[in-house]
């Protein structure tokens, strides 16, 4: 607008002074007017380029805003706090999650009648008392706590006191909705949503940065299912403690787990000394009989013996002061497979001599028993196994006294042994849906079959009849450990098996500690008087749970017939070609 | 040139007005925004506080209690389960047949 009215007006006024002045002074006019001109149009493309430009960013801002409606549509997420992430069980139930709490402070020096003050809010607060909110009073400081974590009732109590210099802070507490029933998985944290024991503590800092929840294995269905079944066992058996442990075979998944006595991870200062002890991944036990499993496995797939081959189990066998009997003596030699059905000691030590102190060593290793598991939780205990594995060693190890090792790693190698021989590290995390779980190859399918042939025959006629669930094929072995710490005299009982046996899917393992027998059991507490029933009804109940559908047991129990070792040696050879057990 | 001027004057005062309006629009909207946030924040947490209740609520051991107060329902056992190949044939469509057919069908436990 500028340069056309300067353009239009000009020509007439420079004539007209062209005609009044000087020729010196007119070239020196028109010379000034030239520069002037000049000087206006530079500005006026400067004042152009800026005003086109801010018409360019308009347009750009106006039509095509995708950046700046992008950070309006952020403002909601951002403004929720970073709070502690969720603990979720495997359907994603909530077992652990932060919830926002007031916290009450005083400024203590802002406080006026201090006792008067301590007494009102000791009326608010039936936690404290008015001596020990004084106490707090007296310190002078700017800043005390009083309570942290109040609940709504208290916060609206203290609030209506209006007393001044107690203030509130907003605050958040970690709380688990499912109490006691977790509470040695999920473990707890402190005051402050620090991690102390537990997931809480082995993945403190990716709960404190991640934002969505870490999802474990267990199911609180089943875990309910194993904690009622072993608190009514622990009480019928007049037990010390208990615990149960259920294992999916074809991946380490830990379906449940609980240990006896238990705690409230909402007030984990109130627990009695002892109860925060997981007994499944913390303590090492000699586990008894329930090694023979592992033994028999180690003879068949190292090809020491077969299962119709016999070992002599005439007579007790004398090591020094030591000597190894059986509980139900035959006085003759046994096959492999009444080794297992009748629980012989002598037959197993035998076939423990016969593979030697080496092999036993390396299967145990291989079998993950020597080492602590691992389990993604902070209590792990360490295996205890002999420093000199002599000959007496290798003997009380084959019927599982020697060697002390967690249940947890326990489970997963009996698991290996049933599943066709895949050893799957034990994990409280669920995988991502399509990643395969890893595994080792420890032992090969056909000694996995016939183990499973043994379990499933003990369980049928003999020491596991108890453990025996209609239509789920149980299979599995019972464990009367000897305790050998401490002057009195008490059993571990357990029983550790597997179901369905045509084609196992999980491995319960139910161990209780010092039980009492009762009439029912004629005063005996025997692994397979006490712990075998627990057993079998936990399984009724989780096995629906678990989808497990019942079948006609007479159909599958026919199938193993091929392996039935008969009366001799020769006769081993007959199943070696058939592969129909499965 | 009068002319000019007035348009430019009439047009400056039409956009000021113009923008005036629009920045009092935005402000609006913005506190709306805001307002909306803040409800958001409020009933996300409300939401966390509520899903952490229902986790309680759905305790198995109260569960259990309740089921035991309020229904008549038994433990389950494996004669309970029955797949569908061990359901009787239908019946053929003749006549009555249709009756028999459909309660058979609903009758079945699942």
């Amino acid at each position: 607008m500028i340069i056309r009215l300067s353009a239009s007006c000009k020509p007439e006024r420079r004539v007209r002074r062209l005609a009044v002045r000087r020729p010196r002074l007119e070239w020196f006019a028109a010379q000034r007017l030239e520069f002037g001109r000049n000087r206006l149009v530079v500005s006026a493309a400067l004042f152009a380029i800026a005003f086109g430009g801010l018409g360019i960013r308009l347009v750009d801002v106006a039509l095509f805003n995708d950046g700046i409606r992008q950070h309006l549509v952020h403002a909601a997420g951002a403004q929720t706090a970073q709070q502690r992430a969720e603990i979720v069980d495997r359907n994603g139930i909530i077992l652990a999650t932060t919830l926002p709490t007031y916290s009450l402070y005083a400024d203590a020096k802002a406080v006026q009648n201090r006792q008067a003050a301590a007494a009102r809010l000791a009326r608010a607060l039936p936690d404290l008392s008015t001596a020990e909110i004084h106490k707090q009073l007296r310190t002078n400081r700017r800043f005390v706590w009083l309570q942290r974590h109040l609940t709504p009732r208290q916060y609206q109590a203290v609030n209506s006191l209006g007393i001044p210099g107690i203030y509130m802070r907003a605050d958040e507490r970690r709380v688990y909705p499912h109490g006691r029933l977790a509470a040695h998985i999920v473990g707890f944290t402190d005051v402050d949503g620090r991690g102390l024991a537990g997931i809480e503590r082995k993945f403190d800092a990716m709960l404190g940065k991640k934002r969505n929840a870490v999802r474990l294995t267990i199911d609180v269905r089943l875990q309910h299912i194993l904690r009622e079944e072993m608190k009514s066992a622990i009480q019928r058996y007049r037990a010390k403690k208990g615990s149960a442990l259920l294992l999916d075979v074809r991946s380490g998944e830990v379906m449940a787990m609980v240990s006896l006595p238990d705690f409230d991870p909402n007030h984990p200062t109130k627990a009695p000394t002892g109860t925060r002890f997981n007994m499944n991944t913390l303590g090492v036990y000699e586990m008894g009989s329930t090694f023979k499993i592992l033994n028999t496995a180690m003879a068949l797939d190292a090809g020491i013996a077969r299962l119709g081959d016999r070992f002599d189990a005439r007579a007790p066998i004398r090591v020094a002061s030591h000597k190894i009997r059986d509980y139900h003596p035959r006085g003759r030699w046994l096959s492999v497979d009444e080794i297992f059905v009748y629980s012989s000691n002598i037959g197993s030590a035998k076939m423990a001599l016969a593979a030697g102190g080496k092999r036993q060593k390396a299967f145990l290793a291989r079998m993950g028993l020597l080492s602590p598991s691992s389990i993604e939780l902070p209590e792990t205990g360490l295996p205890l196994s002999p420093r000199n594995w002599r000959p007496i060693n290798t003997m009380t190890i084959s019927f599982g006294h020697g060697v002390a090792v967690t249940p947890i790693q326990f489970g997963a190698a009996i698991a290996a042994t049933v599943n066709g021989g895949m050893l799957h590290a034990p994990t409280l995390i669920k995988r991502d849906a399509g990643r395969a779980p890893e595994a080792t190859q420890v032992l090969s399918e056909d000694t996995s079959m016939r183990i499973r042939y043994l379990m499933r025959r003990n369980v049928i006629r003999g020491t596991g009849r108890r453990a025996a669930v209609p239509g789920y094929l149980v299979g599995g072995k019972t464990g009367s450990a000897d305790k050998s710490t401490g002057n009195r005299k008490g059993i571990l009982s357990s029983f550790i098996g597997a179901f369905p046996m045509h084609r196992p899917r999980y491995v319960l393992l139910v161990m209780l500690d010092e039980p009492k027998g009762n009439k029912e059991t004629s005063y005996k507490a025997t692994g397979g008087l006490v712990a075998a029933p627990t057993f079998a009804r936990i399984v009724q109940r989780a096995a629906p749970v678990l989808g497990v559908r019942p079948v006609d047991e007479s159909a599958h129990d026919r199938r193993w017939a091929p392996f039935k070792p008969g009366s001799g040696v020769h006769r081993v050879a007959s199943f070696r070609t058939n592969g129909k057990g499965r | 040139m009068r002319k000019r001027t007035i348009i430019a004057i009439v047009l400056i005062g039409t956009l000021v007005a113009g923008l005036y309006h629009l920045k009092q629009q935005v402000q609006g909207v913005e506190r709306r925004l805001a307002g909306v946030n803040q409800a958001i924040a409020r009933d996300r947490q409300a939401i966390h506080v509520l899903r952490a209740e229902w986790a309680y609520l759905i305790r198995p051991s109260r569960l259990a209690r309740l089921s035991q107060r309020h229904l008549k329902l038994q433990r389950i056992t494996p004669n309970h389960i029955r797949t569908f190949d061990e359901l009787p044939e239908r019946f053929a469509p003749a006549g009555k047949g249709k009756r028999v057919g459909q309660s058979a069908k609903t009758g079945a436990p699942r």
